[in-house]
């Protein structure tokens, strides 16, 4: 329910907002509105596991952003859609990367300031990261919430987290065909209005 | 732990992005209205933080004062005020 103060707040909204690199390609006819939902889906999806200061509106509006100062371009052939879903990608794996090489760091920089005692070996260890693996499982418990009510989705999640391919899945779990499809079907909606929800730009 | 959990995350996610990706209009105008936005309509809710950048006008999204005590300008009501 709206509060009062949103109510004012909102009344408040100038008629001339900053425009966005999403608004620009909308505008340029590069995407459709549609299009633009699906792709916040895509982003509110890869914004989980983020540094904090990093939200979903931040990865949408960078990779636009890329696209149309030419910096990343879409190959031929690739819908524009899939193309911005892989920069929002590469994005995320940019900042994954940035934050693990800031933590492999640490200990160095505690020995450094005098606050730790052994520093060898431990920065840039590439070996897997019991703290990083940890942080997937708790993603992965996000994600399995989403589903809570739906057993067969979950099994399908747990299937894709495993690595299985569809055909895989229906065996594994003895889903028919229809039976697969209409969960992903399920799911999809469940991702859709979990992506299209009203919030923040970090949730 | 050897399993690379993080490496599997990533991978759920690739294939989660593949089904927004391949969703359909029809499917994401019933989504939207199962949270009761029209994106259709002038202004819809739904395209906050795409075409409408709120947070770089005031430092906040509407539904949170940007000086709000405990709040920082980054946070934003979950509720849908269109519901």
């Amino acid at each position: 329910m709206p509060s009062r103060w949103n109510l004012d707040h909102l009344m408040e909204i100038p008629p001339e907002l900053p425009k966005t690199p999403a608004a620009q390609a909308l505008a340029l006819k590069v995407v459709t509105g549609m299009d633009l939902l699906r792709l916040k889906a895509v982003a509110r999806l890869y914004a989980r596991g983020l540094p904090p200061e990093i939200g979903w509106s931040d990865l949408l509006q960078e990779a636009f952003a890329r696209m149309l100062d030419g910096s990343r371009k879409c190959p031929d052939g690739l819908g524009m859609v899939v193309f911005l879903s892989g920069v929002m990608r590469s994005i995320r794996t940019e900042h994954c990367r940035r934050a693990r090489k800031r933590a492999s760091r640490l200990p160095q920089m505690l020995a450094e300031l005098g606050l730790a005692d052994n520093p060898e070996g431990e920065a840039g260890d590439p070996a897997p990261d019991p703290e990083q693996n940890l942080i997937a499982m708790q993603l992965l418990a996000e994600v399995y919430r989403l589903f809570a009510e739906d057993p067969r989705a979950l099994r399908v999640i747990e299937g894709l987290f495993e690595g299985l391919e569809p055909e895989q899945i229906r065996m594994k779990y003895d889903l028919s065909k229809t039976d697969y499809d209409s969960t992903r079907k399920r799911m999809r909606r469940a991702l859709l209005r979990e992506g299209l929800r009203w919030g923040g730009h970090d949730n | 732990m050897t399993i690379d959990n993080t490496a599997r995350f990533e991978r759920l996610l690739a294939a989660l992005e593949h089904e927004l990706t391949g969703a359909t209009d029809e499917e994401i105008l019933e989504a939207a209205g199962d949270l009761g936005m029209n994106p259709a309509m002038k202004g819809s809710a739904a395209f906050f933080g795409v075409t409408v950048d709120l947070r770089a006008k005031w430092g906040s999204y509407p539904g949170q004062p940007p000086d709000a005590p405990g709040g920082s300008a980054r946070r934003g009501p979950k509720d849908d005020p269109s519901s």
